[in-house]
This record gives C-alpha cells, sequence and structure tokens, in this order.
C-alpha cells in the first residue's frame, strides 16, 4: 500500500487540529458557484438532521475554480437547523475547503477526499455532485446508513431519471458492468455514493491516479474495485437526480472515452475475476421509491444519425481493424437509414461494445483513437434508443433496458472466449 | 613498312593476350566464389524456412500485434520466409564483396570505407522514414476521429492532407540527411504547404459566407435556448 502526499501541508495541519471524525462528506467542485451553496445545506441540514452525535467533517475538494466556489463553501452558514425541525443542537461539522493537487479531474478531487477519510479515521464517507439541484437532506441518510447501521462498504445512488438521460449508463456502463460483474448495480456511475471508511483506505492504496480515472473514469473505477473486494454493495433510492445544466453535449467524445477507457482498464485488472462469473444477482436495496417529476430533455435525433452517418463511412478504415465484416455490414446498411426511421439492432450494440472491449484489450488500435471512434456509433444507439423510446413510460423503459441486459448476459460467453483466446471475436 | 605495321597491331594484341591470360584465372575465382556464395545463399534460405517452419516459428505471424505489424508494414509472406530471405541477401552481399576483393583489393577496401562512412547516414535516413510514417499515421487518425466527432464534412481529406504534409516533411527530412534531392524536397514541401495554405483560404473564402451564416445561426439559437440538447449522457 503506497502513503499518498497529496493533501497540502495546511489541510495536514487542519486534519491535526480536527483529529478523528465518523462521517466525511466530499463535494468536488469547479466553478459551481450558482448551485454549491444549495449542496452544503443539503449536507449539513442531513448531517444535522440524522447524525447529529457524529463527528462530521465537510471537505471540498476544488480544481481552481475562478467563480468563487471555495469561498462559498468556506463561508456557507452550516447546519439550517429551523428548517429542519431539530430537537437537539448537533455537532458542528468541521469545513475543510482545499484545491486538489494532481490532474485535473473529479478523480483527483476524489482521491484528496479518500486520503482526508483515511487519515481522520472516519466509519463512513459520502461524495456528492457541486452541481445537484436536487440533493435533499434525506440523500446523506440513505448514502451513509447503510454503511453505519448495516456494514455496507459501499452505497451505489439508484435515481428517477428521464427515459433519455445517463445513455452512456443505459447504453454501456450498466449492462457491462452487470454482465461481466455478475452485480446489477443500476446507477454504477452515478456520481453521488456512500462508502465505508476501510473503503475510503483501499481506495487510497491504489496508484490509479495518472489516467482516465483521474478525470471522468473515478466514478466506474470505485464501483468495479468495490466488486471485486472483498467489499458489501447495495444501492440506495435518492429520487429525481436534477443537476445544472453546462452544455451537456460538449466534450461527448472526452467523456465517453474516459468513461469507456477507464471500464476497459478494469476488464484488464480483473478479468480472473470476471472470466468466470455467469448471470448476475439482485444487490440490496434501500430507499423508498416514488415517482417524481421529470424535467422535458431535448434531443436532436437528427443530428445523431447524421454523426453516426459520418462516422460509419470516414471510420471505416478503423472499424475495419477490429470489427468483424458482418457487423461493418450492418453498419453501413444502418447508415442509409432516416433519422425517424433509424434503429440499431441491440445484439448488433452488444457486440460493437465487446469488439470495442476486446480492441482495447489486444491493443489493435491506440486507446486514443479507438476510445474516440465510439462516438458516433453511441450516438446511433442513443438516436435509436430515442426513437424506440418516445412512447414508453417508467416500466417499459425498465423492461427494455432488462431486455438489453440480458442480451449483454447472454453474448458475455464469446466475448470471454474471445478474450482468453486472444483473439476478436469471430 | 610492312613488318613495322605487322608489329604494331600485334604488340597490342599481344599484351591484350598476355593481361587476359593473367585475368582469366582470376575471373575464374570470382565466377566460383559467385557460384559458391549463391548456391550457400540459397540453401541457407531453404534450410532456415525449413527449420523455422518446422520450430512453429509461423505461428508468431498469428499474435495480433506481430500481425497487425507486418500487415501495416507490407509484408504478406510468413516470418519464416522473410528470415530465409534477409539471410539469403545478407550473404549475396558478402559475396559479391568478396568477390570484388578477389577483383581489387583497393577497390573493395574503397567500397567497404564508402559504405561503412554512409551506413550512419542511412540507418538515420531511415528511422526518419519509418518515424515519419508513424507519426503521419497517427496525426491523420488523430485528425480524422477529431473532425468526425465535431461533425467536420470533408474530415477524410483533412486527415489525409494532414498526413501527406507530415510525410512529405519528414521525407524531405531524410533526404536531406542522405545528402541528395535535397532542394528539390525543399521545394516540394515549400509546394505542398503553399498549395495547401491557398486552397484552404479559396475554400473558406468562397464557403466562408454561408459558414458564417450558419455558426450565427447555431450561435444565436443557442443564446436563445433553442435547438439545445439537454441530454445527459452519463
Amino acid at each position: 500500500m503506497t502513503e499518498s502526499t497529496i493533501l497540502r501541508d495546511d489541510v495536514r495541519r487542519q486534519l491535526g487540529t480536527i483529529g478523528t471524525a465518523d462521517l466525511v462528506v466530499g463535494i468536488p467542485s469547479f466553478n459551481n458557484a450558482r448551485t454549491i451553496p444549495h449542496v452544503v445545506h443539503a449536507v449539513t441540514a442531513g448531517l444535522a438532521k440524522y447524525f447529529p452525535e457524529r463527528r462530521a467533517v465537510l471537505v471540498n475538494s476544488d480544481g481552481g475554480s475562478t467563480d468563487g466556489t471555495p469561498a462559498l463553501v468556506a463561508g456557507a452558514e452550516l447546519g439550517a437547523t429551523r428548517a429542519i425541525l431539530l430537537t437537539r443542537p448537533p455537532q458542528p461539522v468541521h469545513r475543510v475547503v482545499t484545491a486538489y493537487q494532481g490532474l485535473p479531474g473529479k478523480g483527483s478531487a476524489f482521491r484528496t477526499v479518500f486520503e482526508i477519510a483515511h487519515r481522520l479515521g472516519a466509519r463512513a464517507c459520502a461524495v456528492v455532485d457541486s452541481d445537484l439541484r436536487s440533493i435533499t437532506p434525506e440523500w446523506l441518510q440513505l448514502l451513509l446508513a447503510p454503511v453505519l447501521d448495516e456494514d455496507f462498504d459501499y452505497v451505489c445512488p439508484l435515481y428517477a431519471r428521464h427515459k433519455f438521460d445517463g445513455t452512456i449508463t443505459n447504453s454501456v456502463v450498466y449492462p457491462l458492468v452487470r454482465s461481466l460483474y455478475g452485480r446489477r448495480i443500476r446507477q454504477p456511475i452515478g456520481g453521488d455514493f456512500g462508502f465505508s471508511g476501510r473503503l475510503a483506505t483501499h481506495f487510497v492504496g491504489h496508484d490509479v491516479w495518472q489516467g482516465d480515472v483521474a478525470r471522468y473514469g473515478i466514478d466506474i473505477w470505485m464501483t468495479t474495485t468495490a466488486l471485486v473486494g472483498d467489499f458489501r454493495v447495495c444501492q440506495a433510492y435518492l429520487g429525481a437526480k436534477i443537476h445544472d445544466a453546462k452544455d451537456p453535449g460538449a466534450h461527448l467524445s472526452r467523456m465517453l472515452a474516459q468513461v469507456t477507457g477507464a471500464l476497459f482498464e478494469q476488464l484488464e485488472a480483473h478479468a480472473p475475476h470476471w472470466l468466470g462469473v455467469r448471470g448476475s444477482e439482485p444487490v440490496p436495496e434501500f430507499g423508498f421509491r416514488y415517482e417524481v417529476g421529470l424535467e422535458p430533455v431535448a434531443v436532436d435525433v437528427g443530428r445523431m444519425v447524421h454523426a453516426f452517418d459520418q462516422g460509419v463511412r470516414d471510420f471505416a478504415p478503423l472499424y475495419a481493424r477490429f470489427l468483424d465484416a458482418e457487423t461493418r455490414r450492418r453498419l453501413a446498411v444502418l447508415a442509409g437509414r432516416t433519422p425517424k426511421d433509424f434503429r440499431m439492432p441491440e445484439d448488433l450494440w452488444v457486440r460493437t461494445v465487446h469488439a470495442f472491449a476486446l480492441a482495447f484489450h489486444l491493443r489493435r488500435l491506440n486507446p486514443d483513437h479507438l476510445l474516440p471512434s465510439l462516438t458516433p456509433l453511441y450516438l446511433g444507439r442513443t438516436a435509436s434508443w430515442v426513437n424506440q423510446a418516445a412512447d414508453y413510460g417508467a416500466p417499459e423503459v425498465e423492461t427494455e433496458l432488462e431486455s438489453l441486459c440480458e442480451l449483454f448476459e447472454t453474448l458475455k460467453p464469446s466475448l470471454a472466449d474471445a478474450w482468453r483466446e486472444g483473439r476478436m471475436p469471430s | 613498312m610492312i613488318p613495322e605495321t605487322t608489329n604494331s597491331l600485334w604488340d597490342p594484341l599481344t599484351r591484350f593476350l598476355q593481361r587476359g591470360e593473367a585475368l582469366l584465372p582470376v575471373l575464374l575465382a570470382i565466377a566460383i566464389v559467385l557460384t559458391v556464395g549463391l548456391l550457400l545463399a540459397w540453401l541457407v534460405d531453404a534450410l532456415l524456412r525449413w527449420i523455422l517452419r518446422a520450430a512453429g516459428f509461423d505461428r508468431i505471424a498469428h499474435r495480433p500485434r506481430v500481425a497487425d505489424s507486418l500487415r501495416r508494414a507490407g509484408l504478406r509472406q510468413p516470418p519464416s520466409v522473410l528470415l530465409g530471405q534477409l539471410f539469403r541477401w545478407l550473404i549475396v552481399i558478402v559475396t559479391l564483396l568478396g568477390a570484388l576483393s578477389i577483383l581489387s583489393a583497393e577497390a573493395t577496401d574503397v567500397v567497404l570505407a564508402a559504405m561503412v562512412a554512409y551506413l550512419p547516414r542511412l540507418v538515420a535516413g531511415l528511422l526518419l522514414l519509418v518515424t515519419g510514417y508513424a507519426v503521419s499515421v497517427f496525426a491523420g487518425r488523430g485528425v480524422l476521429i477529431w473532425s468526425v466527432n465535431a461533425q467536420i464534412q470533408g474530415a477524410r481529406w483533412l486527415a489525409g492532407g494532414v498526413r501527406l504534409l507530415v510525410g512529405v516533411f519528414f521525407a524531405a527530412l531524410a533526404l536531406e540527411n542522405l545528402g541528395f534531392g535535397r532542394d528539390i524536397a525543399l521545394v516540394v514541401l515549400a509546394i505542398l504547404l503553399g498549395g495547401g495554405v491557398l486552397a484552404a483560404a479559396l475554400a473558406y473564402g468562397l464557403a466562408g459566407k454561408d459558414l458564417a451564416r450558419e455558426s450565427l445561426d447555431r450561435m444565436t439559437r443557442e443564446a436563445r435556448g433553442e435547438d439545445q440538447e439537454t441530454l445527459s449522457h452519463l
């Protein structure tokens, strides 16, 4: 186990003053002045309401905001006790506001939180996004209580989301994690997690902070690391996840590459584990499920289909290096469809994702080229889903997603065989 | 008069025959060296292929990375054949040098010295070419991926242009390093760069009006919140 040195001197001194803590809640941030006061209020209210006797520390790990985000956290009035009808005064919440060190990204911000939790000997920790508009004090209870009271080590979030939202999760990450690791974690990269101090210490011991894990890949790394370790995993229903709109189309390719790159790297590291897994099983669930009204989502299917067409045409020489002839033929046939009629068969999508995972494993293409070349196909899959699910309600969405996951599980043996034999699937 | 003419004709002929007589054993030796050398080259080639094939050496060509490297280098023959050919050509070169040394030891020394002196430049030139090829492929592919994901039309042309420019740049470097065609290479590079910039300027100049209108329309729509996707992919 390597001892991290990522914390600044002033933070280490502050931790020395604090001594120990039962709970650590981390909020990574970068220019979130608009939303972070609400998140801080919700966190402190949640700690005061549900854990009034616990020593808690709130950590803001900031990536160099220029809009005064850290100052807002440092100056935020803590403990909105009147609003939550407290009967007794809670323990004060310590605040650690620091600029993280290392590569810019959420992973580096989390690393700081892990190390602070480790140094304070925290029993339970949580991390929540700083751009949340729907976080409530109850989220803290749902993320921390399973660790404190039920001895779970890792609490994944469960959200009510719009049927078109979270398509990287729904089309790639959830089905792959479920079929390969054998656990039905619905939001493996949800962004808001609870975890035990033991797991925080385990995270700190890894040296993975120079790649995609330091950026968007942190969520999938945490989840898969917890799954292959000797850790108890559950999920908690948090309700709607509404966060600040920040040009969601921007850098899609980079985001997709970081998430899939981190996931594929995990598949390399965990191959002995997942190659032997068959089927999948549900994980324990906490929280009370309820219907929520969701904000409408605007989607431009025409733009997505156009991106798919161009990708299939212009990336043909690249795809020829790792996609089999039949898959390429089927993609080429799809490329001629109009946006309205565009439907990508599910098995084609599953085979494509498996081929990318194998091409990454066999280094058929430089990862910096391979992973972004998935973007047009992913947009095709998303356009197909938007067309397919246009009239679906929440139950139909989950039924269809279940069917996709089962297909991932059905086709897993051919992926595993090709992986073992070091070849692309035939 | 006649005896003088006869002598003037006979003497050079005699000298030629004498030289030929002295040269005959040398030519014979060269023929023997060449024959034995070429036979040896063929024998070693065949033997090596047989041994390597029997030892299953060709199986390494089935490994994805090796197969990919061979394919990229345009080598379609099995590794045993390639290695056999390599040894055959090495023996042929040594044989030729041996034959040359029989003819004239000095000439061989001169050729060898020139070869040895030129070798570093040759190796550096080859390295530049190989590096240039790799860099041009990498850069071209990077540009292709970026431009396709940015949905830029003509992405393949853009990538091809970048690949050509990088390739020509390295080829010019290699030629300059080898010491010939320096001016030609530089002129070609300048023409390509200048031509490329002019072509781009013309293309943007002619099409820029529409492009600017499209961009402004898009920016206006985005500023108004129209047509903006609110899909969250993660």
